[in-house]
């Protein structure tokens, strides 16, 4: 009898933390090709701080280019 | 330099912290305040859809670098800074807007000739601005913050000083010239000592403090508030024989700039280069050896030569500012400039030919940034002669072997006609300009070029 409880009790432990952990993480979801934008719902208020202080954002928008880093002067 | 990746020259970690105004509480007056653009965009998923169009719109209007516009935003706070930066040296490359306007137009000026703006739209690419000091990369190596837009009091070395100034000064500071050249070459001696080059090129200098827009400097080596070595070694005039013999000794065998004795080998430039183009007769030749393959094809090569300074005798006559400005010395060290009679061309404003071209030195006074105590002219070792009792380091005589040029006899070795501006030299690799350079290249008549009273 004591063993039932102790398993229903530790089911029911497995069923809420799994029901919690993806809301208690950040997402960040990437942005889709085509532009469509349903998964940018949590980043509906764009400030220039709110993007330029996330890498993860400015690494989506800003494409990557190889670029020379010195000059000849 | 590590390239940045487009992100990175835009991103600002907060580390810590939870906001930009954490981090520069002095400068929190809101991005827009100073780049303009709009904040807050909302994505309502009906007129602003995703996130390309949102920065879209954040992004309408803004402006890079507030401090390279006309109404410098700086200036808002920095009133007195911003308003003599305007006449810098940095802003307004006062040196060679002379030299350009005196070679195509014989006047000091391109004011008012179509010169001016592609002067300003391709020679003024290297213009900085206080941002580009104080903030970010220069403009010259694409941008990028230094360190998430925090705003430097002093400038980094690295990457706002030498990110321009890199392939001359940078490498000949750093002493990063193995395998491409120099090898040998050590680092400076007052980088050695912790020196940046904020030590001796102050903010006033920097910042165009005591330049007169009116009549400004004509060469660099006229910019108020420059460094000079005396500066701090005013008191080793008379350190060792040869300071007093060259320093503050008498007659013709004083006047030796300190360059002359205390710089390496240092790179000239070939590369002459509007529009990228290179010029007639200064192509890769074959076993040339060309260390820089970088931007624009620009083109360097080691080399070490001293010339005469035709302003020490004559300091009223009509030579280059910038030998004027150092008629104190009768020996320079000099070093070949990439210019050329048709360098302009490109621009199509009227001076193909650079009609004065002969009237400035193409062989220009220079100060390189590899000084050591101990060089080629200074080490001598006293093996050379007999006398065992000889100061391995103050021979008297020994110096000549390094420096002098004698063809026989103990007074001087022959083989030094190499390390001079030589005639000959200029006739057999520099042809068309013997005669901009004919008045301080030296051709060894003894008592016209060494021992005149």
């Amino acid at each position: 009898m004591k063993t039932d409880r102790l398993q229903a009790g530790l089911v029911i432990a497995v069923c809420v933390l799994m029901l919690l952990i993806p809301f208690g993480c950040e997402k960040i979801e990437p942005v889709n090709q085509d532009g469509n934008g349903d998964d940018l719902i949590a980043y509906a208020e764009y400030t220039c701080e709110g993007c330029h202080t996330n890498e993860t954002i400015l690494q989506q928008l800003a494409p990557s280019e190889g670029e020379p880093a010195e000059s000849g002067g | 330099m590590a390239p940045l990746e487009p992100w990175e020259k835009v991103y600002i970690p907060l580390g810590n912290q939870t906001s930009f105004a954490d981090i520069e509480p002095n400068h929190a007056i809101g991005c827009v305040a100073c780049h303009n653009g709009s904040e807050p965009v909302v994505v309502d998923s009906v007129t602003i859809m995703n996130a390309e169009e949102a920065m879209a719109l954040a992004h309408e209007g803004r402006i890079d670098d507030p401090s390279a516009e006309e109404s410098n935003k700086c200036s808002l706070c920095h009133e007195a800074t911003a308003s003599s930066s305007e006449h810098s040296m940095h802003t307004k490359l006062w040196g060679e807007r002379y030299k350009v306007a005196m070679r195509a137009l014989g006047v000091e000026t391109l004011e008012g000739h179509p010169a001016e703006a592609e002067f300003e739209g391709e020679c003024g690419g290297c213009h900085t601005t206080c941002g580009q000091c104080h903030i970010s990369r220069p403009k010259s190596v694409h941008g990028g913050f230094i360190d998430g837009h925090e705003f430097k009091r002093t400038p980094d070395m690295r990457n706002n000083c030498v990110a321009c100034h890199g392939s001359r000064i940078g490498v000949d500071y750093y002493g990063e010239n193995e395998g491409e050249g120099l090898s040998g070459n050590l680092k400076d001696i007052h980088l050695f000592k912790g020196k940046k080059c904020t030590y001796c090129h102050t903010s006033l200098e920097m910042h165009g403090d005591g330049i007169d827009p009116v009549q400004p400097p004509k060469s660099r080596y006229e910019t108020p508030h420059l460094p000079q070595c005396t500066d701090c070694h005013s008191g080793d005039s008379d350190a060792n024989l040869y300071h007093t013999t060259h320093w503050s000794g008498e007659g013709e065998s004083a006047s030796v700039s300190c360059f002359v004795c205390h710089s390496q080998q240092y790179y000239n430039c070939n590369s002459c280069h509007t529009n990228s183009e290179w010029k007639d007769g200064y192509g890769p030749v074959d076993g040339e050896l060309n260390v820089n393959a970088g931007a624009r094809d620009y083109r360097e090569y080691p080399e070490f030569r001293m010339a005469v300074n035709p302003a020490h005798s004559d300091p009223t006559g009509d030579w280059s500012p910038a030998l004027k400005a150092h008629s104190d010395d009768k020996w320079v060290l000099v070093r070949h400039v990439p210019v050329a009679r048709d360098t302009y061309d490109p621009w199509m404003v009227g001076i193909d030919d650079l009609p004065n071209y002969d009237e400035l030195e193409t062989w220009q006074y220079t100060s390189p940034h590899n000084v050591r105590r101990w060089t080629d002219r200074t080490l001598v070792d006293g093996t050379w002669d007999d006398d065992p009792d000889a100061d391995p380091l103050y021979d008297n005589a020994s110096c000549a072997l390094n420096c002098h040029y004698h063809v026989a006899g103990d007074l001087g070795n022959p083989a030094n006609q190499d390390i001079y501006l030589h005639q000959d030299y200029l006739q057999d690799h520099y042809s068309d300009e013997v005669t901009a350079n004919e008045n301080m290249s030296v051709n060894f008549q003894c008592y016209s070029t060494c021992h005149a009273n």
